[in-house]
C-alpha cells in the first residue's frame, strides 16, 4: 500500500472507530459483575478468520481479536517487524487484510461479552499490545497465576488454550477451564 | 469502498497465483535464476548451526534455537513454546512447497538471527542441507 492509501485507510477507520464508539458504549458493563451477568448481547465469539490464524497463529495461539479495541490491532499490526522481540513481518496485502478483520471485530464491536469485558478495562488513553496486560485479564487471573511458570506444563499466558479447553473456538467461558497439573 | 474491493481482487489473484505447490527442485531453481551457483548442502549446515551471538531479549541468535538441534525432531518456539514440525523434508515432506510461505519466514529469520536478509545462494544452501537428511 502507497503512503496516501495508507493514510485514507487510518483516517477512514477512525471515522468508523468513532461512530462506532458511540454504540459499543451502551454494551460495555464495566463495573457489572461479570461471571455472572447475562446481557442480551452475548452472542458467540465470531469464527477466526482462515487468514488470521494461519498468520498470527504461527507463532503462538491466535488470539481473539474482539479482547482488544481496535487501536491496539493498528499499533501491533504498525511494526510487525518488532514483534515482541521478533520479527513477524507479512506482506503488505496480508498484513492490510489481517488488520481490516481485526478492526471489523475488535472489541468496540464484538458481539460477545467476554471479549467486551477484557476490551472495555482498558483505559481510554492506554494502547495496550498485550491482553495478558489488560485490566480485567490480570484481575481474573490472580488465582491461575501460580501456575505459570517456566518450569510448570503451562510456560507462558499466551498459551490460552491450554486451560481454556474450548479456546480454539474462541469461548473462554468458565466451565471450560481445566488447568493442566504440573506432576502428569 | 473501491479501494477495498481492489484489495480483495489482488489477494485472491495473489492466493491463485501460489497455489499451486512447488517442489524443492523448483525452489532451489529459483535461486538459481536469482544468482546464485551450485548448492552446498555442508555451507548449509554450517549456516544452520552458526551462533550469531545473544539477544538480551530473545536469547540466542541460531537457527537451532527454535528449530532445535535434530531437524529430524520437532522444534519449539523458543519464547511461546508453540511446537514447530520437524524441517528436515525426509520426515516433513510438506516442507518447502510453497514458495511464499519459504521467503516469508527466510526474511523474518535471517534478519532476526543474522541481522540481515539471507542471499539466493544461503536459502539454497540451507534447503540443499534440510533436503538431503
Ligand atoms: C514470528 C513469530 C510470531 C508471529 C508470526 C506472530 N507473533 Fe504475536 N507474538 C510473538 C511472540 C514471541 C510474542 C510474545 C509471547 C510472550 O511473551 O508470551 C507474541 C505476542 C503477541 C500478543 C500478546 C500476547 C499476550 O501476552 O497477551 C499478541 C496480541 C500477538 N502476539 C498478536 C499477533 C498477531 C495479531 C499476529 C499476526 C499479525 C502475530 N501475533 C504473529 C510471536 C509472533
Ligand atoms: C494457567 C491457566 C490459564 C491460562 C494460560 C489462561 N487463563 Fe484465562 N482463566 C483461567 C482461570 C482459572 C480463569 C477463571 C478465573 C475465575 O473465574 O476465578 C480464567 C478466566 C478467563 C476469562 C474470564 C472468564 C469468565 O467467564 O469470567 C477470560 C476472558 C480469559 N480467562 C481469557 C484468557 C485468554 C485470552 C488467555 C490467553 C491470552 C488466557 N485466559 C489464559 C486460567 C487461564
Ligand atoms: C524464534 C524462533 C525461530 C528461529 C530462531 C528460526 N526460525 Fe525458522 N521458523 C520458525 C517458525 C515458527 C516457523 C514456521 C513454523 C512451521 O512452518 O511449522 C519457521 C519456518 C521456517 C521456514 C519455512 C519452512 C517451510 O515449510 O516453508 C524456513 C525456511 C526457516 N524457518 C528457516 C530458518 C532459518 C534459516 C533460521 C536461522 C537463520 C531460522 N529459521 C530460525 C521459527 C524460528
Amino acid at each position: 500500500m502507497h503512503g496516501n492509501k495508507r493514510w485514507a485507510m487510518v483516517a477512514l477507520s477512525t471515522i468508523m472507530l468513532t461512530a462506532s464508539w458511540a454504540i459499543a458504549d451502551d454494551d460495555d458493563h464495566k463495573g457489572e459483575e461479570h461471571g455472572k451477568n447475562k446481557t442480551t448481547e452475548n452472542a458467540a465469539p465470531a469464527t477466526m478468520d482462515p487468514v488470521y490464524i494461519k498468520e498470527c497463529g504461527a507463532c503462538h495461539f491466535p488470539f481473539p481479536v474482539g479482547m482488544l479495541p481496535d487501536r491496539s490491532w493498528r499499533a501491533m499490526m504498525a511494526d510487525l517487524p518488532h514483534h515482541f522481540g521478533e520479527d513477524a513481518t507479512l506482506p503488505e496485502k496480508v498484513a492490510a487484510k489481517i488488520l481490516d478483520y481485526a478492526v471489523a471485530n475488535a472489541g468496540e464491536r464484538s458481539k460477545n461479552r467476554l471479549d467486551r469485558y477484557v476490551a472495555s478495562s482498558v483505559k481510554a488513553d492506554q494502547v495496550p499490545l498485550r491482553i495478558s496486560e489488560v485490566p480485567f485479564f490480570v484481575e481474573e487471573h490472580k488465582e491461575a497465576a501460580k501456575h505459570v511458570n517456566a518450569k510448570g506444563p503451562v510456560s507462558h499466558w499466551s498459551s490460552c488454550p491450554l486451560c481454556h479447553t474450548k479456546a480454539d473456538s474462541g469461548s473462554f467461558e468458565e466451565h471450560e477451564i481445566k488447568i493442566p497439573q504440573a506432576n502428569k | 469502498m473501491i479501494k477495498q474491493s481492489m484489495m480483495a481482487v489482488l489477494f485472491t489473484l495473489m492466493t491463485m497465483m501460489t497455489a499451486t505447490a512447488a517442489t524443492l527442485e523448483e525452489q532451489l531453481a529459483s535461486y538459481r535464476t536469482q544468482g546464485a551457483g551450485t548448492f552446498d548442502a555442508k555451507a548449509g549446515q554450517t549456516l544452520w548451526t552458526t551462533s550469531h551471538g545473544t539477544d538480551p531479549e530473545v536469547g540466542e541468535k541460531i537457527c537451532t534455537a527454535c528449530h532445535m538441534d535434530d531437524p529430524h525432531k520437532p522444534g519449539k518456539h523458543r519464547k511461546t513454546g508453540k511446537i514447530i514440525e520437524p524441517m528436515a523434508v525426509s520426515v516433513n515432506p510438506q516442507r518447502f512447497t510453497d514458495p511464499e510461505k519459504v521467503e516469508k519466514w527466510f526474511l523474518r529469520n535471517c534478519r532476526q538471527v543474522m541481522g540481515r536478509e539471507c542471499t539466493p545462494q544461503e536459502k539454497g544452501d540451507v534447503l540443499s542441507y534440510l533436503g538431503s537428511l
